[in-house]
């Protein structure tokens, strides 16, 4: 299970936000994108799912085109997690993590397979309390965890998250980094844009950074989470504790 | 389902109750008796029941369909100027006095309808920004009606803008069959396709990209959207005139019923809508008044203060 991208460029508004880039990522990992405001994570992670218009290049899954694969079997085999966590009716939490079958269903109904796959999501995000409650009632990290559930009951190859952790509280932060290793262990690539360098240094196997639309570097964590490489993307020396899992920024 | 089936009993109920509504009392013994009385209901009172289910179904169901598709709960075919594009492209026809042959009219309140649609759903982008689509909608209407007024200025003889003025205030009045035939297959094929969006519609609940990260696919969407809104819409203001705030109000009223789900609002909306616009001219035709009240009329009477509702709600959940 590889997911191959090859000179992916792209432009908007005649700014460059990404600059002829490529990699070639396995399945099995957690793969974090790191990069400053602007640098084009986010972007990446809108092509690699194939949601991007305009790109040139090409994005592969297991050796095929990801433009030649029909938009329903795309959607079974990638989740996306979007950063805005749009909700615009007031459906049940229940409801919306059930879209998370949709492109299994084929039309159907949802079937009892469907609602165990569906009850396991929101086991794993801790909201299966909140099944009858309305998402718009919830709050902000209750919601992020459902919108998160809804991903996770596609039960996707390949997971994209766009900045999971954004309006969660430290704990729930934790857990979710938790549930994205699970993910990766469990079979599935796990591809996540994240902001704290720490929380990618706790979960990443393979680790991308970005400035200006252009990969700076991309490998193995230790290799590439170093105060030096962390300096050239950010702009930020950035210290490390001995055990060279923590990065401080200096007081 | 449920829901569903009530409506349904709800609408045959009133079908055969606006049967019986009107100034003259014929009793149900003699509806198919062959005399007078049997005309006035074949030939008068069932083609208006039926234009009004037709009418007030597609006018619901448009209205359901434009909510979900534009994640807007203020979206309604009437407001939002796709109505008064139809009747841009039917006063057209009037004006020109070629709306003598009986497709004439449909065909270019038809066209009218698409055009506004495709219009509507292009200068509104599918961003979901309430503001870019109110003042996109208030754009379209506001030129639509000023075309319209300008149609009616130029009008060759008193008789055609007194034509065209009374015809735009939407009726039921002296529908007959052709109105039915002619209305029925084109409704019935909008509302299939609006019926066929309820599952991308639910994915929109989440947004435009986790839709299409989800399998929708949007230009297919917006195509079906456009082509179902335009012909529920079109074929209503061909064969009934203006009705508007049918597809405001109803989902509204039903939402609450469906759990909010997009999906589960469509044919609801579309019995609702019917329910309401027989329920209406019923109310209509007893009033003890001289000239009958238009139906278009009746229904922005009362959509008028339902949007005031809306309005004050909506502010009071925003501060």
């Amino acid at each position: 299970m590889n997911l191959e991208f090859t000179d992916i460029a792209m432009r908007r508004g005649g700014r460059t936000i990404i600059d002829h880039v490529s990699g070639a990522l396995a399945g099995g990992q957690v793969i974090t994108i790191l990069g400053a405001n602007g640098a084009g994570k986010s972007s990446l992670l809108h092509c690699l799912a194939g949601l991007q218009a305009g790109i040139t290049g090409s994005v592969q899954l297991d050796g095929r085109p990801l433009n030649t694969i029909t938009l329903q079997e795309r959607a079974r085999l990638i989740g996306f997690l979007p950063q805005k966590g749009e909700v615009h009716w007031d459906v049940s939490v229940h409801a919306l993590v059930a879209l998370g079958r949709m492109a299994h269903k084929g039309g159907g109904d949802v079937t009892q397979d469907d609602e165990d796959i569906i009850a396991a999501a929101m086991e794993q995000v801790d909201i299966s309390h909140l099944e009858e409650r309305r998402m718009l009632n919830l709050s902000g990290g209750e919601q992020a965890r459902a919108l998160f559930a809804r991903v996770l009951a596609g039960q996707p190859q390949w997971l994209l998250a766009d900045e999971p952790l954004a309006s969660l509280d430290p704990a729930h932060q934790r857990a979710m980094l938790d549930i994205l290793v699970r993910t990766a262990r469990a079979g599935a690539g796990v591809i996540t844009v994240l902001h704290d360098v720490n929380h990618a240094a706790r979960i990443a196997d393979h680790v991308i950074l970005m400035r200006e639309g252009r990969i700076l570097t991309q490998g193995a964590r230790d290799a590439v989470l170093t105060p030096q490489w962390l300096a050239q993307t950010y702009d930020i020396e950035f210290e490390v504790t001995p055990d060279g899992r923590t990065f401080l920024l200096p007081a | 389902m449920r829901l569903n089936l009530a409506l349904l009993v709800a609408l045959c109920i009133a079908f055969l109750l606006s049967l019986l509504a009107g100034h003259y009392w014929i009793s149900p013994r003699e509806w198919f008796a062959g005399d007078m009385g049997s005309l006035i209901i074949i030939e008068l009172r069932m083609p208006r029941a039926l234009v009004g289910m037709l009418v007030g179904g597609a006018l619901g169901l448009s209205g359901a369909a434009m909510q979900g598709y534009l994640r807007n709960p203020l979206a309604d075919p009437g407001l939002f100027g796709i109505s008064a594009s139809a009747a841009l492209g039917a006063v057209l026809s009037l004006s020109l006095g070629w709306a003598m042959a009986i497709w004439v009219l449909p065909a270019f309140a038809l066209a009218g309808a698409f055009a506004g649609a495709a219009l509507l759903i292009m200068l509104a982008g599918r961003a979901g920004s309430t503001i870019i689509f109110t003042l996109a909608g208030v754009l379209l209407s506001s030129v639509a009606a000023s075309l319209t007024a300008l149609l009616i200025n130029l009008a060759p003889t008193p008789f055609a803008t007194a034509e065209i003025v009374t015809w735009l205030m939407g009726a039921l009045t002296d529908r007959s069959w052709n109105d039915v035939l002619l209305g029925a297959p084109l409704i019935l094929l909008g509302m299939a396709i609006l019926l066929m969006c309820g599952r991308s519609l639910d994915a929109l609940t989440l947004g435009d990209v986790a839709a299409r990260s989800m399998g929708v696919d949007m230009r297919r969407l917006q195509g079906l959207i456009v082509a179902g809104l335009g012909l529920c819409v079109g074929a209503s203001v061909a064969i009934a005139g203006v009705v508007g705030f049918v597809g405001l109000v109803v989902p509204h009223l039903m939402r609450p019923f469906t759990a909010h789900r997009p999906s589960a609002l469509l044919l609801p909306s579309a019995l609702a809508g019917a329910l309401l616009v027989v329920w209406a001219d019923m109310i209509i035709r007893m009033l003890p008044v001289m000239s009958e009240i238009r139906l278009g009329i009746a229904m922005s009477l009362l959509g008028g203060p339902f949007f005031l509702y809306l309005l004050l709600k909506m502010r009071r959940e925003l501060s």
